[in-house]
């Protein structure tokens, strides 16, 4: 009876917090959807040994760090080592979401003021590390578009089976772009019935513009 | 399971288009139930406006019996003859002319008998009442001048029939909320075709040029409840039920 009720509040719990679905629910049908968008970059990734990816969105709340980490935590459950690096120095969201602190991460890292591997929590979902945003940096663009970030990208690169990076919107911010063009690939998350055509069209030319591999797009249902 | 991914996914744009048609309708379903409260509003103050509501209220006199030979038609006529009306009028004390009030009145007699009914229709049942009233016995003493007639009877008195005879006027309401659910629907899907929003799957592969690789649901109850569980329970029904049916 007490079970009942505890498992009744925890769903709606869930419910209103948007929920790591894949986690809660592995059998559910959204997470049945992130598993379809996990074997379609499988495919992208296995000919040509593709590890960094980035997501982003023209605009802010589409769903980007939801739709990021539910994909995170679905690719890991397939016993991939994965690391998600929450790169939305702006309005980071990933550490809220996976309940943990964000004192130390990204930034902390670039500025050497911390190692890589202190920086990186442990999810505990599968094999899924995560690095927060850290401590918030006065000048986010400045910060990614240092020399460090490359470097760190490709350490964390060799040492995990893939990276997914969340970035601010692409159309307000210009560190997105300097991160695209560091990453192997870019998704570009797309809002049904919320983000114009326009806008759409117009991220993909920044995207081009930065020489950033865009390799498709994710679309997230606004209903 | 390649394959089966593969397959999934074709189903779905098929599917797909048929359901973005709904889903227009259910993304506004605000404005077109908003729309259809308003012209349903204003659908009723129109009816309550035009539509003044009416009563009706008849009394009965009896006519005539074998000593006078007086022809029954021209009696009755003589009920809405303007002498009576405009001495009905002075009594009550009414506007207008008494041709009008004539046009309220009407008089018809019952099944061939010398019973005449005298039903009067006004916006006011009490006045309604009044002129029936008025008009029976203004008639009676009026006619014995007129025509030296003294057969009349007053059978029974009009009472007040406090209930409308216009009946509820409801057609104006039923088409102005019909009229309204079209009017929200029509902008439903203007709106939605003029918000220049990313819709179909198809349209932004082919503008973007790139695949679209999945999309995800809005996370409501329905699609975040877990299918296992919900499969398990159906298996465990459908056994007990077939169990029961060959049993017996």
């Amino acid at each position: 009876m007490n079970l009942l009720v505890l498992s009744r509040i925890r769903k709606l719990a869930n419910k209103n917090k948007k929920p790591l679905v894949t986690y809660t629910n592995p059998n559910s049908m959204i997470a049945e959807q992130f598993r379809t968008i996990r074997t379609n970059i499988h495919f992208l990734t296995e000919q040509n040994n593709r590890k960094v990816f980035l997501i982003t969105s023209p605009n802010k709340q589409e769903g980007t760090s939801t739709s990021i980490a539910n994909l995170a935590v679905s690719i890991a459950q397939n016993k991939e080592k994965v690391l998600l690096v929450d790169a939305n120095l702006r309005s980071p969201a990933l550490h809220q979401l996976f309940k943990t602190s964000n004192n130390i991460g990204l930034t902390n890292v670039i500025n050497g003021s911390t190692k890589l591997n202190e920086a990186i929590d442990q999810t505990g979902i599968a094999q899924l590390d995560l690095l927060t945003s850290g401590t918030i940096s006065p000048n986010p663009s400045d910060t990614i578009g240092d020399y460090r970030m490359e470097n760190l990208l490709k350490e964390v690169g060799e040492a995990y089976d893939l990276v997914l990076i969340d970035t601010p919107p692409v159309l307000k911010s210009t560190e997105t772009r300097i991160l695209a063009s560091l990453c192997d690939g870019v998704f570009i998350l797309l809002n049904r019935g919320k983000t114009k055509v326009e806008e759409a069209e117009e991220s993909k030319k920044v995207m081009d513009l930065a020489q950033a591999n865009v390799l498709g797009i994710l679309l997230n249902n606004n209903k | 399971m390649r394959k089966k991914t593969l397959v999934y996914d074709d189903y779905m744009s098929k599917d797909i288009n048929i359901k973005e048609y709904f889903d227009v309708l259910r993304d506004r379903f605000w404005l077109i139930f908003i729309i259809t409260i308003i012209m349903g509003a204003l659908g009723y103050g129109y009816s309550q406006m035009n539509n003044t509501s009416l009563y009706q209220t008849s009394t009965r006199i009896i006519l005539g019996s074998s000593e006078q030979d007086m022809d029954m038609n021209t009696l009755m006529v003589m009920i809405k003859d303007p002498i009576i009306m405009s001495e009905v009028q002075k009594t009550i004390g009414m506007e207008g002319s008494p041709e009008g009030l004539a046009n309220r009145i009407e008089v018809s007699r019952i099944d061939e008998s010398q019973v005449v009914l005298i039903s009067v229709t006004d916006t006011d049942p009490e006045r309604a009442a009044q002129i029936a009233n008025k008009t029976a016995s203004v008639y009676k003493s009026k006619i014995v001048d007129l025509l030296n007639y003294e057969q009349v009877q007053l059978l029974s008195k009009a009472g007040i029939n406090p209930i409308s005879i216009s009946g509820n006027q409801n057609r104006p309401i039923y088409i102005a909320i019909l009229l309204g659910l079209i009017t929200g629907v029509g902008l439903a899907y203007l709106m939605d075709s003029i918000d220049g929003a990313v819709k179909s799957r198809k349209e932004i592969e082919d503008i973007l040029d790139l695949p679209v690789l999945g999309e995800i649901s809005y996370v409501n109850r329905r699609n975040s409840v877990t299918k296992k569980a919900k499969k398990g329970s159906n298996n465990m029904e459908v056994r007990g039920e077939s169990v029961g049916i060959k049993q017996n």
